[in-house]
């Protein structure tokens, strides 16, 4: 049997239909504000981190954990790990940087605990007070050794 | 148990699916044991209500399909690791308590509502060469045909009410070791099946498997070709295109759509919601070739000679439509990625 002109018009509509459906949802999700490379939740600045990788591309995350998992994956295309100071907002050197994971919980999605600081002071201070510790040596959630020059 | 609105409505469903199901094999069993006396009344009656609890079963069946993924992206924020369906499937993974049997509980329902709604409508098309015909030649088959209906119906229904039944609060060996805790949080996360390595093959086989079936639909459909060799063909083409699919939407789409190295097409749900209308096209088309192979085979008796070529037509049509459709809405959707 073949099928009348009718039904061809008819797909024809309906694909077309179906074309603009991904146009849509483009718009309708339209949301300009970054989001973290490995769960796509919206970065919020005081915890950002930021990767540089091997061809020049950088990949932003919300917090330490997530740039940890994202590593963990790709560790040869890592090259610099910029890591957010919480007093200051400002982006600072991982390798420069002070890790304490403490109590306070700074993302209920992804439960983070890791909190940093560029000064060493501060970051003893929050974890006397929050009641964590400060990562250094082998606890330090970017080993060297992941951070190629 | 998780008690919510939607765990209420599936576990309606559920219910409903039990009874009609058993109603269903009861009936289908009993047109096999009445009395002679009985018989022509029974051959009148019977198979009208059959038919209609028939078709009550069918609807409820493809209701529950969407309704589980409903339920399941309802139950992700009662627990802190779970980001998407994916890791509401792994609760109870690695579990001592009764809450072990809650994956592959999840496992079997995922497996059996899409092989309730081939079956249904399979059943329906069967139906639907039936009545087009003066004398009825495939109400025998379609009686029989409502057994395996009705058995994957009423198993389908106890895999959801164990599920909605059982506590989903794991019982662990290693509760109380941070370590064990933090390292098994990785299990929420799905991997990679295949490797980075394969998806320039896996590309390539599914846009020849699918451009291949596509060609093959509309040679059928403007030439004629309805043929059972052909139609065989048609769906062995098929049954390589959904495994493939399924990979391709796991490997490659999922994390190209999502732009996070997440192998997961359950994010896609409630993230790029449209996806879900294409991966719904591929069924379609993969499950309309199926269906046109199932009314070309059981629904061949003389009678039905001049009702098969369009029917199996409209559902070719049908077929090439999803895999169009499909296609056309995962390309733009890279595109646009």
């Amino acid at each position: 049997m073949k099928p009348p002109v009718s039904w061809w018009w008819t797909a024809l509509v309906g694909l077309v239909t179906l074309a603009t459906l991904p146009f849509a949802g483009h718009w309708i999700r339209g949301d300009d504000r970054p989001r973290c490379r490995w769960d796509g939740l919206v970065i919020e600045a005081a915890f950002r981190v930021r990767t540089g990788d091997t061809s020049g591309a950088s990949s932003g995350f919300c917090d330490v954990g997530c740039a940890r998992s994202w590593i963990g994956r790709h560790p040869s295309a890592t090259r610099k790990i910029l890591v957010t100071d919480e007093d200051s907002g400002e982006l600072i050197d991982a390798r420069e940087a002070f890790f304490v994971r403490s109590s306070i919980i700074t993302n209920r999605v992804t439960g983070n605990r890791w909190h940093v600081f560029r000064n060493r002071d501060r970051a003893e201070q929050h974890a006397r007070e929050s009641r964590g510790r400060l990562m250094v040596g082998s606890d330090h959630p970017f080993p060297p050794s992941e951070e190629s020059p | 148990m998780i008690v919510n609105a939607y765990a209420v409505l599936a576990a309606f469903v559920s219910l409903l699916q039990f009874a009609i199901g058993l109603l269903v094999i009861s009936s289908s069993f009993g047109r096999r044991r009445v009395t002679p006396a009985r018989a022509a009344f029974d051959a009148e009656n019977r198979p009208y209500l059959l038919l209609l609890l028939s078709f009550l079963l069918l609807g409820l069946n493809l209701a529950s399909w969407p309704l589980l993924y409903a339920l399941l992206q309802s139950y992700v924020p009662s627990w802190p690791d779970v980001m998407c369906i994916y890791g509401v499937t792994r609760i109870g993974a690695g579990s001592v308590g009764s809450a072990r049997h809650l994956p592959w509980l999840l496992a079997t329902v995922q497996c059996t509502k899409p092989l309730l709604v081939f079956l249904g409508g399979g059943w329906f098309v069967l139906y639907l060469a039936n009545r087009a015909t003066q004398t009825a030649p495939l109400m025998s088959r379609l009686l029989t045909g409502l057994l395996p209906l009705g058995l994957v119906s009423v198993a389908d229904a106890l895999c959801v009410g164990s599920y909605l039944a059982i506590p989903k609060q794991e019982k662990s060996l290693s509760v109380g070791c941070c370590t064990s805790a933090i390292a098994d949080q990785s299990r929420f996360l799905p991997e990679s099946l295949l490797g980075a390595g394969s998806h320039t093959w896996l590309t390539v086989s599914v846009v020849v498997v699918v451009g291949g079936i596509g060609l093959g639909l509309l040679t059928a459909i403007r030439h004629g070709y309805h043929h059972r060799r052909f139609l065989t063909g048609l769906l062995a083409g098929t049954l390589v295109a959904m495994p493939l699919g399924g990979l391709f939407l796991v490997e490659i789409a999922s994390p190209a759509l999502l732009q996070r190295p997440h192998h997961c097409p359950y994010d896609l749900v409630s993230e790029v919601p449209e996806s879900v209308l294409a991966v719904g096209l591929f069924t379609l088309g993969c499950f309309s070739v199926g269906w046109a192979a199932v009314v070309g085979w059981l629904g061949h008796v003389e009678e039905t000679q001049s009702v098969l070529p369009p029917l199996i037509g409209r559902l070719l049509f049908l077929g090439l439509f999803g895999f169009l459709g499909s296609m056309i809405m995962f390309i733009l959707e890279f595109f646009l990625s």
